[in-house]
């Protein structure tokens, strides 16, 4: 239903919806929209819950620079990000 | 953007540190609510280090408080704290206001005049001629008058002055005024000197004459002889006192005198010389007495001329009788000299010149010169010079109204 909004009304994915919109800065920071709450949080592990799954997010020396309900962002040296359902 | 650093600081922000289990859900709930959290990190294991807005903290602390976890503010940022503090220090921050307000204040007035550049206008009259145009020290610097005004103004006034430059440094006023230069008087010029004849001051023979006023009773060429009257200053029949006119003479009169000088000089002279060995030493000196250290040797020299540079210590205005003298010797040395007769035949004929000419005058001239007579004598050379020399031979002398 969303992907067909999106391509009828040629709008971008993510402003159509709640689907997760996810930038990154070189490796020391991240910036995640629409995201749904915290699942996990310490010093090398981060795991996100987004609509379609869990956005898992590992690296050294974490940190959440800053959160509200609808954005995370995030700080340190990121070395992996996996999408786990 | 919902994280600009802006409104957190002028809104307050409290940093504090969170201990206890169950962090993570904790958050997420607080997020839920509507709570904005900066700078999630984690001290260690059960503790976590965050900042929450001022006007969220207290909603934010007493979720964690229903949860059981301990909360302990560490820092406390932003504008309202620091306004609190201002509150603490009212007459501090009173004292930097009022700083400013004086600052500003104070170089809002004149505080001083300045006229540069009058030599013969007397300043005070520029001073008493700027006041009428409301430029003097307590004027508010608003209500100084507009620069060209104030220049027309002033060069319409000053009729002695070419230009006048008008500017504000600051709080201070300066004011130049460049003066016309008044056409020198010539200085070739004879001076008037009032009812007079001129007279010749020595035997000459006229060479030129340049009168500007009066009877001339010579004639180029003429001999006269000393105390001849050159120049009457009587117009008319000097005899009849009714068509006899006394106007004064003025004028030159140039005349060719001869004048026979005899020089000496000696074929051998003594000259010091510096040797180029010195001494330079530097002692105190205290109520006119030069401290010396009596067990430094000094170094010999002979013939020595001293040279002494006297410092004196200064406290405010007030020269103290302290002081450092630096003594400067010179090593000097006689050197003996020998000239051949030519060379002291010129010399002397030289120096014979340098004295004619200081005595004739800037008037005079030397038309020629002849040595009369050469004689060596004792090792010295006798000189007897003959110049031509043309000066001005005219002297002032009163006329007698009783004649």
């Amino acid at each position: 239903m969303r992907k067909w909004v999106s391509d009828w009304f040629d709008l971008p994915v993510h402003v159509t919806g709640d689907t997760p919109r996810i930038e990154m800065i070189g490796t020391m920071a991240m910036q995640v929209e629409n995201y749904l709450q915290l699942e996990k949080f310490n010093f090398s592990e981060l795991q996100i819950k987004v609509k379609d799954g869990i956005l898992e997010i590992k690296g050294e020396q974490l940190k959440i620079k800053a959160i509200d309900p609808e954005i995370v962002l995030i700080e340190g040296q990121i070395l992996e990000i996996r999408y786990k359902k | 953007m919902p994280f600009n650093m802006l409104p957190t600081v002028l809104k307050g922000k409290m940093e504090c540190t969170c201990e206890g289990k169950q962090l993570t859900p904790l958050i997420n709930q607080a997020v839920q609510t509507g709570i904005t959290i900066e700078d999630i990190e984690w001290l260690d294991e059960h503790r976590i280090r965050l900042s929450i807005p001022l006007s969220q903290f207290f909603s934010f602390y007493k979720l964690m408080r229903q949860a059981g976890n301990r909360v302990r503010i560490t820092k406390r940022e932003g504008f309202p704290f620091l306004w609190k503090r201002i509150k603490k220090r009212k007459f501090f921050v009173l004292g930097f206001i009022l700083f400013f307000i004086l600052i500003l204040l104070f170089t809002s007035f004149v505080w001083n005049v300045k006229i540069e550049g009058t030599e013969k206008i007397p300043s005070r009259h520029v001073q008493a001629m700027l006041k009428k145009q409301g430029i003097y020290p307590g004027q508010w610097k608003m209500r100084l008058p507009e620069r060209e005004e104030v220049q027309h103004q002033l060069l319409s006034q000053l009729p002695q002055a070419s230009w006048v430059g008008y500017r504000v440094e600051g709080t201070r006023v300066v004011v130049t005024v460049v003066e016309k230069k008044l056409a020198e008087p010539d200085s070739d010029a004879v001076p008037d000197a009032g009812p007079v004849h001129l007279v010749a001051t020595k035997n000459a023979l006229i060479y030129d004459m340049q009168i500007e006023r009066g009877y001339p009773l010579v004639e180029v060429n003429d001999v006269v002889q000393k105390g001849q009257t050159l120049v009457s200053g009587i117009y008319g029949d000097v005899e009849d006192s009714k068509s006899r006119r006394i106007v004064g003479a003025k004028g030159k009169v140039w005349g060719e005198v001869w004048y026979e000088s005899s020089v000496v000089i000696p074929l051998e002279r003594k000259r010091k010389v510096y040797t180029g060995e010195r001494d330079r030493a530097q002692y105190p000196y205290l109520f006119s007495y030069v401290v010396k250290n009596p067990f430094v040797k000094e170094p010999a020299l002979k013939n020595v001329d001293v040279i002494e540079h006297f410092h004196f210590l200064k406290l405010a205005e007030w020269t103290l009788p302290l002081g450092w003298v630096v003594v400067e010797k010179l090593e000097a040395e006689w050197m003996a000299e020998k000239l051949t007769v030519n060379q002291a035949v010129q010399e002397g004929l030289v120096h014979a010149k340098e004295d004619l000419l200081q005595k004739i005058g800037l008037d005079g001239r030397i038309l020629g010169e002849k040595v009369l007579q050469k004689r060596l004598e004792n090792g010295k050379v006798y000189l007897k010079v003959h110049f031509d020399v043309i000066e001005n031979i005219a002297r002032i002398q009163p006329i007698l109204q009783g004649e």
